[in-house]
């Protein structure tokens, strides 16, 4: 099993924001979710991969190569889609085309026209008279013509309607059925993530918190729910983060075998969903950086 | 220069190719009005038709400059290197003056043969002009569009651009200045210079020089650059 | 063949769809040498991580209930008799412990609970 994407102990210091030491591998034929809040470093990463901006140190490996020594033939097998529209907004769609896809080797013009009639974008129209939504369909339709082997989204669905989210969720989990591609996919909205990430790796404030597989996240976190009575100082030890409301608590906790053992059935036990754990961990470090 | 280098001045004479359309009319007119009113103040031609096609070329040059240097995210996460595309805007200004002392000359030719111009076809002092107006331009722009900022640089561009043209226009050809204006001082120094042969050479020497110098010095910063 | 996963559910996704499937060809209901979807797909189909599929496929290879052929697919694999009645009596006994003890909770006492299973044996006889 190969690794398609290797980010070692990255660093990138700006003046009131850094990446400390971010690390995560994402395996060939998976999809890779990174979450995260705004502002905690997940365009920064991603520009970092495609090397437009500048590591102060680590390493970074696609397809096994490092990404500045290799990156013209890595970058003939990346598709991106970013969440600011890239493309020259002057030009009609069938412009734009025809200006990018000399620069792929593998381009299909076949596969191009059938995600535009899917799409259903007019060719003939200028890009910067299309909606949001449809701008983004458009760079998506652009990132999959070429049948790229690594496919690195930024919050690709922000903006767009539920819809053509599911739409598009459908239409990666079709790509996916070749198991020699891999997506990487930044996303603030988590419940897409739920649904077909296979890793997940949490970034805030420029460190990962974790890398894992979905699995691993749902088993091993644990929402526990109960009466306000039950709480003490010693059980909120075991408790990543804990809300409280007049009628119960809600706490996020790692350690669900202790909790079972505590308090039996005395309370309710679920799985987190990925936007439970983002932010009741984003919640326990502002607490922390309070005290 | 690669294939990736000619596949960007490619994409560049399409994007545009818009222009080139536009361009071409008030082109000729001027020429021809230009050409016109030459020759009859002064009964023979000179470097001004070379001279304005190549102000005309600018504003292409300046375009697709400006319009790379702000899609720049989009150009770099394709399989193009930074010093592949600087190389090719570079090369870009090069081949597009020698294309317009091409075009020039064959009109100039057109236009002597229907007996409207005396202009004679070109000469090797017409071919540096041209060159060395171009390079003198983009050594400075080029920086400034890819290593600050694409509107900056269209904007130096610009005002390049109006500056030539007022200097070549507006003010004509001999002129005896009593007032002691700065400005039109340079200027009329500038066209003095221009109209001997020798300085058009100097000109062209020390523009190209800058260019190369310009290239070496960009390429380096933009390689390194964040964007 | 038939998955039907729940989330609110206390068990693992995977270990939902090994159970499923489990069941599945103990009953009869996939029989030997059927296909199983690939991972895949199943994932796919089912919009979950195709590691939890993968996971699940693993599960019932390691109790020998499929056998992954490479190139080919996963299929179900020939049941030994008796290995299948042993594992049908593990089941049944799955489930009468669940019963005993949620009879447990409501205070019922042994008699109560055979009193139970008597009227529904009866019951089923019937039909």
């Amino acid at each position: 099993m190969n690794n398609i994407l290797e980010v070692q102990n990255i660093n990138k210091s700006y003046k009131d924001f850094s990446l400390k030491n971010v690390s995560f591998e994402l395996k060939e034929g998976y999809i890779m979710g990174f979450i995260g809040p705004n502002g905690a470093g997940k365009t920064t990463v991603i520009k970092l991969i495609m090397n437009l901006i500048k590591k102060d140190s680590g390493s970074i490996k696609v397809f096994g190569k490092d990404h500045i020594k290799n990156e013209k033939e890595i970058k003939d097998r990346i598709g991106f889609v970013y969440d600011d529209n890239c493309y020259y907004e002057e030009f009609k769609l069938y412009e734009i085309k025809r200006i990018i896809a000399p620069f792929y080797s593998k381009w299909n013009d076949d596969l191009f026209n059938k995600y535009i009639r899917q799409f259903e974008l007019p060719l003939d129209k200028k890009l910067k008279k299309l909606s949001k939504g449809m701008k983004m369909k458009f760079s998506i339709a652009m990132a999959l013509s070429h049948d790229p082997d690594l496919i690195i989204m930024d919050e690709p669905t922000a903006g767009l309607d539920p819809v053509f989210r599911a739409e598009l969720l459908e239409l990666l989990l079709e790509l996916m059925q070749n198991e020699n591609k891999s997506i990487f996919f930044s996303s603030h909205i988590t419940s897409d993530l739920d649904k077909i990430a296979d890793y997940i790796t949490f970034i805030y404030d420029g460190e990962i918190l974790f890398s894992r597989t979905k699995d691993e996240i749902s088993e091993s976190y644990g929402i526990v729910k109960g009466a306000n009575e039950l709480l003490n100082e010693e059980i909120k030890k075991s408790f990543i983060h804990c809300t409280q409301s007049p009628y119960g608590f809600e706490a996020l906790t790692m350690d669900i075998p202790k909790i079972r053992q505590e308090f039996g059935d005395s309370v309710i036990i679920e799985r987190p969903s990925l936007q439970d754990i983002m932010v009741h961990m984003h919640m326990a470090r502002r607490q922390a950086g309070n005290e | 220069m690669n294939k990736t280098t000619w596949k960007i001045i490619l994409k560049d004479f399409y994007i545009t190719r818009k222009i080139w359309c536009l361009l071409i009319i008030p082109y000729l007119i001027h020429f021809i009005l230009l050409e016109a009113l030459i020759t009859s103040s002064t009964g023979k031609s000179i470097f001004y038709p070379y001279l304005c096609s190549g102000l005309y070329i600018l504003i292409l040059i300046a375009c697709a400059q400006y319009l790379d240097a702000k899609h720049d995210f989009l150009i770099h996460s394709l399989s193009i290197k930074r010093t592949e595309q600087i190389r090719a805007k570079y090369a870009f200004v090069i081949i597009m003056g020698l294309i317009s002392f091409l075009l020039t000359g064959i009109t100039g030719a057109i236009l002597k043969k229907t007996g409207l111009s005396i202009m004679n076809f070109a000469s090797l002092t017409d071919l540096m002009l041209i060159i060395a107006m171009l390079t003198a331009t983009t050594a400075l722009t080029i920086p400034i569009s890819f290593l600050i900022k694409a509107l900056w640089g269209l904007v130096a561009n610009i005002s390049i651009l109006l500056t030539s043209i007022f200097v070549i226009l507006v003010l004509p050809i001999d002129i005896t200045v009593d007032s002691i204006n700065p400005w039109l001082l340079l200027i009329l120094q500038i066209k003095k210079l221009c109209n001997n042969p020798h300085n058009i050479y100097y000109f062209f020497i020390i523009s190209f020089a800058l260019f190369l110098i310009s290239y070496l010095l960009t390429n380096k910063l933009y390689t390194n650059k964040d964007l | 063949m038939k998955i039907i996963l729940s989330n609110s559910s206390d068990k693992p996704i995977y270990e939902q769809i090994v159970e499923q499937i489990r069941s599945q060809i103990l009953y009869g209901e996939l029989s030997e040498g059927t296909q199983l979807p690939s991972i895949r797909k199943l994932a796919q189909e089912l919009r979950i991580s195709v590691i939890t599929t993968k996971r699940a496929y693993e599960e019932l290879e390691r109790e020998k209930l499929i056998e992954t052929v490479a190139g080919k697919g996963s299929f179900v694999a020939s049941q030994n008799k008796e290995l299948m009645r042993e594992k049908k009596l593990a089941e049944i006994e799955n489930k009468l412990s669940e019963a005993i003890k949620d009879s447990k909770l409501l205070n019922m006492t042994l008699d109560d609970l055979i009193e139970i299973l008597r009227f529904l044996y009866e019951e089923d006889k019937h039909e």
